[in-house]
């Protein structure tokens, strides 16, 4: 709070300063123009996505048919990818920061045979493409009972390598290793250490891990794509694109544009809310450990 | 030390224990919802799983769960097409988690036919259909005395053209390509803004289904490891350079077809024909609102005068899985869908609307006399059915998922006019030879 | 390493089995998503399969293939000029916008925060398709604005645009997560070395150029390590545009290319090799990168980096 402070006694010139905030502005609308566009075309019926200009109105105002639709069409089953998408996400999302809070903690604050291997192996996983992993993660998840299975689903979002490094650069700026010697010499068991000590220090770091792997799952699209074939288990990334592909390709003769783009923004709502509520937590700062 | 390391130990253990309830309780919670899409079901059937994509299947599911006490069919869209076979790759390709009964176009039955993922429905006595079925449609789904899969629905392509514009310039419906060419040219004259149709190369169903109209046979594979191929024979040559000629000088668009953008094009009146095949007037009815009306359906232009060839573009057969652990039930369901009277009803109407293989509806009054909006009073289903009496399917490769991409990339450089219809075809055949060479096939071109 | 200096030297005082026990979830799951489905990849790379004849074990036949397709390496190629253009501008954008809410030059920083944010949580697959409607060439809103303008219909997506539209959509969809991560980064830099300065009179340009940017060095490491990666995996954007438009084909980046051969020609053992040759392509490049920051201090953002170097 003190350096906003410090900067805004400093000051800039108003020139500049009225540059600088038109180029804020321009980016502005740059980020919200398809926003924009979604809002606008949810309220169209399927002639008009076609035949009207794109960035305005044109009647008739078809937004709540549009979304009685979207939530009616095929027996009510887009409200309930909606709930599988939040189950995954918030079960899936909160699991991992959990588990990369636990590993993180291991990585930063102690020495340990085959740290270096180990941590290594977790960031190379982010080197090779997933696309070919579908077949040997589907093979094997078929072995073990996973396809078809909300656990297919959910062990693999409970596995983030960058949460584990976001989070081992995070305690190694922001739990002072002193700290926890301290603690040790002062008798306290290591349980308590982490759960006392280091894990309130841990928190912001984790509210934002718990961001990125939130929207992560929310908008993971392959992985289900792949491992689940019934309908009232698809999240929501594959169960619209599932309508839109019917819409473009060679699939029907059924007025489907205006609910894959109220879908749309279905599908955006929930975590736009969720960053409104998470925001306070940035300022307190990701990558501590980044600037040490 | 060893007391705080249990301690230690234990705070773990919590920590696992409350990630295994919140999991185990996400677990129960995801069964608790299971859907009810199979309520229609006796208890005790036996469980099929049935993928497929067009809408209002339900429907005729539904009649068939009632009237099958010991059949319960599950019907689960997993996407449309290319998306669908992506995951039946898949779950062959893993030995589980195939449908017992798949959707497959008729282009694509081949690829899953010589990977072995499909079971011969002539072991479960389908082999007296035939006589149901129309022959050209038999052809597309059977290798010999073995059948893959049993024909639904069909696309006899006719010339779908805007009366209003051909009035408007006063354009002859024409019945040969020659005469295509001259209306062509003469449209062009009197505006340039509009295009006598869109030709869209990309598309390998349709442009092959063409080509076979002018006589040509790009493949011929009867299931063994000999395949031929032949993209640059004259007739096929003649074809490209019809097109070329027609592309060159902007009379015909090349946009994506049954999409969008040809949607935008056909019902603003800046495209005045296309060659569509009998379920496309209904894709297009979704997208128009000036042209409502104006639509009118004609027998495709010939090669020759007095030809009666029609091109086959699209359509679908229905397929038991070889993993499938039901077939003698999964063949008793396929059976019922694509024959019985009580499923046609169904799937011939809205919102289905699928083109009959059944001889039965095909000729029925209440079939033959219906009309959209899109096409005015006349009653299409007339025109496409006596259409579908010379129906000239392609006798497709084993392997039409790489054919379609490699027609994707070769013929988008058509499109882009980097390259000609002709220079694509051979391009094409290069690659498509060297393609089934290395994957062991014996290839005469 | 700073990790390590960090760390106490002397012999620790917990348990050995301790830090494994941390670990322990999450390598558990680790190995059963993430490296088991990577090990049998690797195992199944070394056979090739053809649809007459079946599969055999091969060695490195399809590597030998992979190095040497003209498909796959134009892929790379294409990224690699896609990746030299489109990282630095990203990152130059999300520092200069990083900057400027850190600077507090607008009481609406909050705002602008979230809203630079708010495309991280639209879905890859629905970002691209609204960008597609609307660089749509026949009826898309610019090209009616276009038009109402008396010109021709923008060439966003011929073969000469769609390179460059692909990296707007791309910067649009990732500029504001490494916004996030720049300005939490320059908030954090120590108010006594700010201070100092101002005390100094240094101006708030000078105090932004000399001390605070060189103090994020480790972030803006991290956020192009992450776009360098985004970049060689291209995938979502150019397959959703790939139905809008001609120009861009099956093969047209290392990842459809894996793509189309595991699911267009069905050769998975081909397409587990070329992803791979991909992962070494992309420790090829992290390398390159670390190599040149080498030159100066490594600080501990790049820790995982050179762990995997």
């Amino acid at each position: 709070m003190s350096s906003q402070n410090i900067h805004t006694t400093l000051g800039i010139r108003r020139p500049t300063r009225f540059v600088l905030i038109a180029a804020m502005m321009v980016f502005l609308v740059i980020i919200l123009l398809p926003l924009y566009w979604i809002i606008v075309s949810a309220t169209k019926n399927q002639a008009a996505l076609y035949g009207s200009f794109g960035f305005w109105f044109h009647g008739p105002f078809n937004l709540w048919q549009n979304i009685h639709d979207l939530f009616t069409y095929r027996s009510d089953i887009f409200g309930r990818w909606l709930l599988n998408t939040a189950i995954y996400s918030l079960v899936g999302g909160g699991g991992a920061t959990i588990l990369a809070c636990l590993g993180g903690y291991a990585f930063s604050r102690f020495e340990f045979r085959g740290k270096g291997a180990l941590f290594a192996t977790v960031i190379a996983s982010l080197l090779v493409p997933t696309t070919a992993l579908t077949i040997p993660t589907y093979i094997l998840y078929s072995k073990i009972g996973l396809v078809n299975n909300v656990f297919g689903m959910l062990i693999p979002s409970l596995v983030s390598p960058i949460g584990i490094y976001l989070m081992r650069v995070y305690i190694d700026g922001s739990v002072p290793a002193e700290l926890i010697d301290a603690s040790r010499i002062d008798g306290a068991g290591e349980r308590t250490i982490f759960l006392r000590v280091a894990a309130p220090l841990m928190m912001p770091g984790a509210v934002t891990v718990l961001l990125f792997t939130v929207v992560a799952t929310w908008n993971n699209y392959f992985l289900p794509f792949i491992i689940f074939s019934r309908q009232d288990l698809y999240p929501v990334t594959v169960g619209l694109s599932l309508w839109a592909t019917q819409a473009v390709a060679g699939g029907s003769a059924e007025q489907l544009y205006p609910l894959v783009v109220t879908g749309g923004i279905f599908a955006v709502l929930p975590l736009m809310i969720l960053f409104v509520v998470l925001q306070r937590y940035w300022r307190a700062g990701l990558l501590t450990g980044a600037v040490k | 030390m060893s007391r705080r390391r249990r301690r230690h130990a234990r705070a773990l253990l919590a920590v696992l224990a409350v990630l295994t309830l919140v999991l185990g309780g996400c677990g129960s919670s995801g069964k608790a919802l299971s859907s009810d899409t199979t309520s229609t079901c006796h208890s005790g059937a036996t469980k099929l799983v049935f993928w497929a994509w067009v809408p209002g299947f339900q429907n005729a599911v539904d009649a068939f769960n009632r009237s099958h006490k010991n059949i319960c069919v599950d019907l689960q869209n997993v996407g449309a097409g290319t998306t669908e076979y992506t995951k039946l790759v898949t779950a062959f390709h893993a030995g589980s988690g195939a449908p017992d009964v798949a959707e497959v176009e008729y282009l694509n039955l081949s690829g899953f036919e010589v990977t072995h993922s499909l079971a011969n429905l002539s072991d479960q006595g389908a082999s007296n259909l035939q006589q149901v079925n129309t022959p050209a449609l038999w052809r597309q789904v059977t290798q010999g005395k073995a059948i893959y899969g049993l024909p639904l629905d069909s696309g006899p392509v006719s010339l779908l053209y805007n009366q209003k514009l051909f009035a408007k310039y006063k354009l002859p419906v024409p019945t040969t390509w020659a005469q295509f060419a001259t209306v062509a040219a003469q449209l062009h004259k009197a505006n340039p803004k509009i295009a006598i149709a869109n030709f869209w190369p990309e598309d390998a169903n349709f442009l092959f289904s063409m080509m076979g109209q002018n006589g040509s046979v790009p493949f011929n594979w009867g299931g063994g490891k000999d395949i031929s191929i032949n993209l640059t024979c004259a007739s096929c040559m003649q074809f490209a350079d019809y097109w070329q000629k027609l592309i060159s000088s902007g009379e015909v668009t090349t946009v994506p077809d049954n999409a969008a953008q040809e949607f935008g094009l056909l019902d603003s009146g800046l495209v005045a024909s296309v060659p569509r095949a009998a379920w496309g007037p209904k894709y297009l009815a979704t997208a128009a609102t000036n042209t409502l009306g104006d639509w009118r359906v004609a027998k495709l232009p010939q090669w020759s005068a007095g030809a009666n060839v029609t091109p086959m573009w699209g359509g679908s057969s229905y397929a038991v899985t070889q993993q499938s652990a039901h077939k003698k039930e999964a063949a008793e369901f396929v059976q019922w869908f694509t024959t019985s009277q009580e499923s046609w009803k169904i799937v011939s109407g809205a919102p289905s609307f699928e083109f009959p293989s059944d001889t039965t509806t095909l000729h029925s009054k209440r079939f033959l006399n219906q009309s959209i909006p899109l096409t005015g009073k006349q009653k299409v289903e007339q025109n496409f059915a006596s259409a579908a009496t010379t129906l000239k399917p392609i006798n497709w490769p084993p392997f039409m998922t790489y054919v379609s991409n490699a027609v994707l990339d070769e013929f988008a450089k058509v499109v882009q006019h980097d390259e000609t219809m002709g220079q694509a075809l051979q391009a094409l055949q290069k690659n498509l030879v060297s393609y089934a060479t290395r994957e062991g096939f014996t290839v005469r071109q | 390493m700073t990790a390590l200096s960090i760390a106490p030297r002397r012999r620790p005082a917990h348990g050995r089995a301790t830090p494994y026990l941390y670990l322990a979830p999450f390598m558990l799951l680790y190995v059963v998503a993430v490296l088991g489905p990577l090990v049998y990849a690797l195992y199944t790379s070394l056979f090739t399969s053809r649809l007459i004849g079946g599969s055999k074990f091969g060695w490195f036949t399809n590597y030998t293939r992979a190095f040497s397709s003209g498909q796959f390496w134009s892929g790379i190629g294409r990224v690699v000029v896609f990746g030299i253009v489109e990282v630095p501008i990203m990152l130059f954008l999300a520092l200069f916008f990083a900057m400027l809410l850190d600077m507090g030059i607008t009481r609406l920083g909050g705002f602008f925060r979230l809203a630079y944010f708010l495309p991280y949580a639209v879905p890859g697959v629905v970002g691209t398709i609204m960008w597609g409607f609307i660089f749509e060439p026949q009826f898309g809103p610019f090209v009616q604005i276009s038009h109402w303008l008396g010109g021709g219909a923008p060439a966003f997506l011929n073969p000469g645009g769609i390179l460059p539209t692909i990296g707007f959509i791309s910067i649009w969809q990732t500029a504001g997560f490494n916004i996030i991560i720049l300005f939490t980064a320059l908030r954090n830099v120590p108010h006594d070395l700010t201070e100092a300065a101002v005390v100094d009179g240094a101006s708030l340009s000078r105090i932004m150029m000399r001390i605070k940017v060189p103090m994020v060095r480790g972030a803006i490491t991290l956020s192009g390590f992450l776009g360098i990666i985004g970049t060689l995996q291209l995938f979502t954007e150019p397959y959703v545009l790939a139905s809008f438009t001609s120009s861009i084909n099956t093969t047209y980046t290392p990842n459809m290319y894996i793509y189309s051969s595991a699911f267009g020609a069905q050769d998975f053992n081909y397409a587990a090799a070329i992803s791979f040759v991909l992962g070494i392509v992309t420790v090829g490049a992290a390398v390159l990168v670390l190599l040149v920051r080498r030159q100066r201090r490594p600080d501990s953002a790049e820790v995982g980096a050179e762990a995997v170097a």
